[in-house]
């Protein structure tokens, strides 16, 4: 008995080997390019007279940059000693890190999911308080209108609740090398939604599989709504969701997700869902392929990965400018994230450290420290045609830095806080059940679809 | 079918037919035999499936990735995945260390705790016994979700969080309502009569517990204890609900989920050979005990 | 006082003082956070520290939200039935397999135990290393199994349709029948030999003998089974959390099983996380007291 387990166990060990095994040994590593940077050691001021912590998301990328910025910091600064020590998932981990009585000095937060933790729990500090931030209202007036406008917790708030830290449009990237293969000249950043919808054409008549992967996403959602002219709420925060604008970008939604594509009308079966995977997933030729997605700069460098990875050339394009009937240019939804300051950083020395570091990071001389790291579009617009962002490399290859930024004749950029009309301690509910609702138009009638948001949000506001 | 044949041959050739049916009988038990063990080997391929592409994922060159390939072509075999993993410094090893530290507290607490309540309930004599008895079993009922996340309000106020109390420090106390139910049948079972001796020769209860149950439940006791490490090593919920993000004292389950599930930053053979190295102790020890394991578990779902 | 009730009360401290941890765990971890989740249940609150109270006071509002609320039944009422169509389909299909894998493996050949053991080594495979796995081989662009499986001219999604996600969940679910099967095999050696000698004698086929004396006599261990994984797959969250990785309850929450409503309500709407596990904690409660009413078909032996 023990002697056939011992054979049959052998049996199975040899063929494992057998299968696996070929031949040499590597140690090595492979394909270098594939490693992604190695995060710093951290720079730590022992000794010094403050000190401040620091929370932000756990993505790697977002752990790398805040470093960067703290070390950088700490260098020149040994007086002071700022570590990295809360990381979160999302922002309901404030939350967990309040009732645990365990609050970082500084917190990441979404740009537009702050609303109810600034106006509602009030862990943040509001910036735009001159005495206790000196030259606050000088800093943010070198930012983005439309980051501003999203710093505020809801329509009539004149606060300033975090400092913005990027500026992330929508912005669509494309596959040159497929572009190439099918014969289809690369777009300029000034295209027009008409374009647009010709080139994804003339994509899926070379045999692509879908044109375009579009992300399933509030701020993808949110723009074309606006430019067919739709909006949520009104701004007395009733519901304005059920109108002929709304009623049409739905009717152009559903097309465009379609699974079967007729030649009668132009939109139909156009994009695939997701997050960027298809995209990422070239196989080599234009056909079966999806040559673009509409994504934000924070992705590049992943993209960036996947192209060289997979031996083809990326390009970067504004979001299509969606002509408005007047005439006037269409709208992009723009962004941010950014750092606040807590509730627990009441100290003086700490929050003149604090404000400092913040004001440090988001400066001019601040964004050169990462702009090597691809996935920061400075939120001050000092930076829009200069700065070391704009020369940003993946291993030799670049892409077009003007496609992340406002052009004079392109798409004009929109704030999304759509909820900024209801009260604070609402909002964030508001939120998804309007991503429901975009859930709900895949599968049901746009009727059917506004009758359940109109019923979640009576029974919300209730 | 051909068996029911055999009684209508005509009787003079009844030897030879005998010697026959003799040796076609052999050749079916031969052949049902090879079905059998045809059948267990592919059935095994089969469980073993998930082990094998894990292992053959995990030596993979870089390159290979995605390649949707199980073998490299190139003939090299990576290890540097393990070495990436294993040196110093890395945070799987700070995983493994927290991991280490929870198991092998609850591996040696957790069937003490559990056999001195069960000593309790299987053979002390004390006012309201059942009573007690009947509601440590109720709590067995209870859903998990109910405590775990009002718990996280209590930690908060011990100041267990972001620590590694919340992982063994409940398990103490009692080491849990089905192996206290396991210790208490498995006593029930051995005789009073050894008691009344060890009792008349002046022991108290304690030495009869210490002494004489002790030694006497060894079985139960590893069958806990391997189950009880096997829980700490797997544990994923504890960690995911008392544990931030980036904490020091996140646990092995807890770790390869945040860097290595769905992680576009990570290669799948990195992921694959974090997944092999968790799961080798469980299958050394598997293989070690899995007598008292198999027979404990024969235990576990009889007699209720 | 005499001495025969000094005597008395001697013995319940001493015998109190052995299940004192557990009476202590029963209070601190499971009698506190069970009770203050049910008063948290009547309030609409977020998460905060205890003593700091609460919000305010909603009576029953929190319960009634999951059916009167648009948004909050939708989801409700979805993971309910998500939950249930898993609980439906794979408790039977488990047993069933696991109870044919048994009656397979209960044979006497050589080699056997070496066979369990292997089916059983994929229950150890820790959840998180098994849904990394997972993840990663049936990814629509690099996965190994998609890849196979498209050579072979088949097109699975996996988890990239909601119409495929519960059949492949199950599916990788089924590679844990070990643990069951273990069970049923110990159920299997209690049958006494003598009924299946008796039966043969009747002229009673292999069949035969399976559904009328094995079946029968196995009852019991049906019935824990049953309530056992009643209990087990209410609760499923980790197995799909790990899996799923970023897409958390699927596409289409095609996955929402119902621990993800709990857990994703549990900081922003602490009240309503509180009256969802009280809501589960009462399904639980109502399905296994279903199973033990209709329990009639459970037979037990004499000793049981």
């Amino acid at each position: 008995m023990k002697k056939f387990c011992v054979l049959l166990m052998s049996s199975i060990m040899a063929a494992t080997l057998a299968l696996s095994c070929a031949c040499s040994i590597d140690t090595g590593g492979g394909n270098e390019n594939n490693t992604p940077e190695p995060e710093e050691p951290p720079v730590v001021n022992e000794g010094a007279e403050v000190e401040l912590t620091v929370g932000t998301l756990s993505y790697s990328d977002e752990r790398t940059l805040i470093n960067r910025w703290i070390n950088r910091f700490n260098k020149d600064h040994p007086e002071v000693n700022i570590k990295l020590t809360h990381q979160m998932q999302g922002m309901p981990d404030t939350t967990l890190w309040e009732s645990a009585g365990n609050m970082p000095d500084i917190m990441w937060t979404a740009g537009d999911q702050h609303s109810p933790y600034s106006g509602y729990y009030h862990y943040f500090q509001d910036l735009s308080d001159e005495e206790k931030f000196p030259g606050s209202a000088e800093f943010f007036s070198g930012f983005y209108d439309s980051l501003i406008d999203s710093t505020h917790f809801d329509n009539t708030d004149k606060g300033i609740w975090f400092v913005p830290r990027d500026y992330n449009r929508l912005v669509i990237y494309i596959n040159k090398t497929a572009f190439a293969e099918a014969g289809v000249d690369l777009p300029s950043n000034n295209w027009t939604w008409t374009e647009f919808i010709d080139i994804c054409n003339r994509l899926m008549d070379k045999g692509a599989k879908k044109a375009i992967e579009w992300k399933q996403w509030r701020p993808v959602y949110t723009t074309m709504l606006r430019n067919f002219g739709g909006k949520y709420l009104n701004d007395d925060g009733s519901l304005a969701i059920d109108s002929e604008e709304t009623a049409a970008c739905v009717d152009f939604y559903q097309k465009f997700y379609n699974t079967t594509r007729s030649d009668t009308d132009n939109v139909v079966g156009l994009a695939i869902p997701g997050e960027g995977t298809a995209f990422k997933a070239y196989p080599g030729s234009v056909i079966g392929s999806v040559p673009m997605v509409v994504d934000v700069r924070p992705q590049l460098p992943a993209y960036m990965a996947a192209a060289s990875n997979g031996e083809w050339e990326l390009e970067a394009r504004s979001f299509p400018n969606y002509v408005q009937p007047d005439g006037s240019a269409g709208y992009v939804g723009a962004g941010c994230s950014g750092y606040g300051i807590s509730k627990v950083c009441t100290d003086e020395k700490k929050l003149e450290w604090a404000w400092k570091f913040l004001k440090w990071c988001m400066s001019e001389e601040g964004y050169e420290v990462v702009s090597n790291l691809g996935n920061i579009v400075p939120a001050l617009t000092s930076l829009r045609d200069s700065g070391s962002w704009r020369e940003y490399d993946y291993y030799g290859a670049t892409v077009d830095a003007a496609a992340f930024v406002d052009l004079d004749n392109g798409a004009q950029s929109i704030f999304l806080n759509y909820q900024n009309s209801l009260p604070v301690s609402k909002q964030d509910d508001f939120i998804l059940r309007v991503d429901d609702f975009w859930k709900d138009v895949r599968t049901k009638s746009y009727a059917d679809a506004v009758e359940t948001l109109r019923q979640a949000y009576s029974a919300l506001m209730k | 079918m051909q068996e029911e044949n055999i009684p209508v041959l005509p009787s003079q050739e009844g030897a030879e037919a005998a010697a026959r049916t003799k040796k076609r009988a052999a050749t079916v038990k031969i052949v049902r035999l090879a079905v059998d063990y045809l059948f267990l080997i592919a059935l095994a391929a089969v469980f073993l499936f998930p082990f094998f592409v894990m292992i053959c994922l995990s030596i993979l060159p870089d390159k290979d990735i995605y390649r949707q390939v199980l073998f490299t072509s190139s003939g090299v075999i990576n290890f540097g995945t393990y070495t990436k993993i294993l040196s110093g410094g890395s945070k799987y090893l700070s995983y493994l260390g927290n991991t280490l530290i929870v198991a092998a507290i609850t591996t040696v607490g957790i069937p003490l705790v559990s056999s001195l309540c069960a000593y309790g309930f299987a053979k002390m004599e004390f006012a309201g016994k059942e009573v007690v008895f009947g509601i440590v079993l109720a709590t067995m009922m209870i859903p998990a979700v109910i405590s775990l996340v009002p718990l996280y309000t209590l930690y908060a106020r011990f100041g267990w969080l972001d620590t590694l109390f919340p992982m063994w420090v409940p398990s103490l106390f009692g080491g849990g309502a089905t192996n206290i139910f396991l210790m208490r049948q498995f006593m029930r079972g051995i005789p009073n009569d050894m008691i009344k001796a060890a009792q008349l020769d002046g022991a108290n209860s304690f030495v009869i517990y210490f002494r004489l149950m002790l030694p006497l439940c060894l079985p139960i006791l590893l069958y806990v204890a391997v189950q009880s490490f096997l829980g700490a090593w797997n544990d994923f919920m504890t960690p995911f609900t008392y544990l931030s993000v980036g904490s020091k004292h996140i646990t092995l389950a807890l770790g390869v989920y945040y860097d290595y599930t769905n992680s576009s930053q990570t290669l799948a053979n990195e992921a694959m050979a974090a997944g092999v190295i968790m799961t080798l102790p469980c299958a050394v020890i598997f293989f070690c005990f899995q007598k008292y394991l198999i027979d404990g578990v024969a235990v576990t779902g009889m007699k209720d | 006082m005499t001495s025969s009730t000094k005597k008395k009360l001697r013995r319940n401290i001493e015998g109190y003082l052995y299940v004192l941890p557990v009476i202590l765990g029963v209070l601190i971890f499971t009698a506190f956070p069970v009770i203050y989740a049910f008063v948290c249940s009547f309030f609409e609150t977020p998460l905060k520290p205890i003593g700091e109270g609460f919000d305010h006071f909603v009576g029953l509002g929190n319960y009634f939200k999951s059916f009167s609320d648009a948004y909050y039944s939708r989801k409700f009422f979805t993971s309910l039935g998500v939950t249930f169509l898993y609980a439906a389909t794979y408790i039977p299909i488990s047993l069933v397999l696991s109870f044919l894998l048994a009656v397979f493996l209960n044979k006497q050949v050589k080699g056997m135990r070496f066979f369990r053991v292997l089916y059983y080594l994929p229950v150890l495979l820790p959840a998180v290393c098994t849904g990394m796995l997972w993840n990663r081989i049936t990814d629509p662009y690099y996965g190994v199994i998609t890849k196979a499986l498209q050579n072979i001219g088949i097109n699975w999604s996996w988890f990239e349709l909601p119409q495929t996600s519960m059949v492949s969940f199950e599916f990788i679910s089924l590679f844990t029948l070990g643990g069951n099967m273990i069970l049923w095999l110990a159920q299997l050696k209690n049958v006494p030999k003598s009924l299946y000698e008796s039966a043969t004698l009747d002229g009673a086929g292999k069949f035969r003998q399976l559904v009328s004396i094995t079946v029968p006599i196995c009852t019991p261990m049906i019935l824990y089974n049953v309530i056992m994984s009643i209990i087990g797959v209410m609760q499923t969250y980790s197995q799909v959390l790990t899996l799923t990785g970023s897409k958390g309850s699927g596409l289409e929450d095609s996955l929402l099983f119902y621990v993800f409503n709990i857990y994703d309500n549990r900081v922003t709407h602490f009240g309503y996380a509180c009256a969802l596990s009280f809501i589960l904690f009462a399904i639980i409660g109502a399905l296994t007291a279903v199973v033990m009413k209709t329990s009639k078909w459970v037979y037990y032996t004499e000793e049981g």
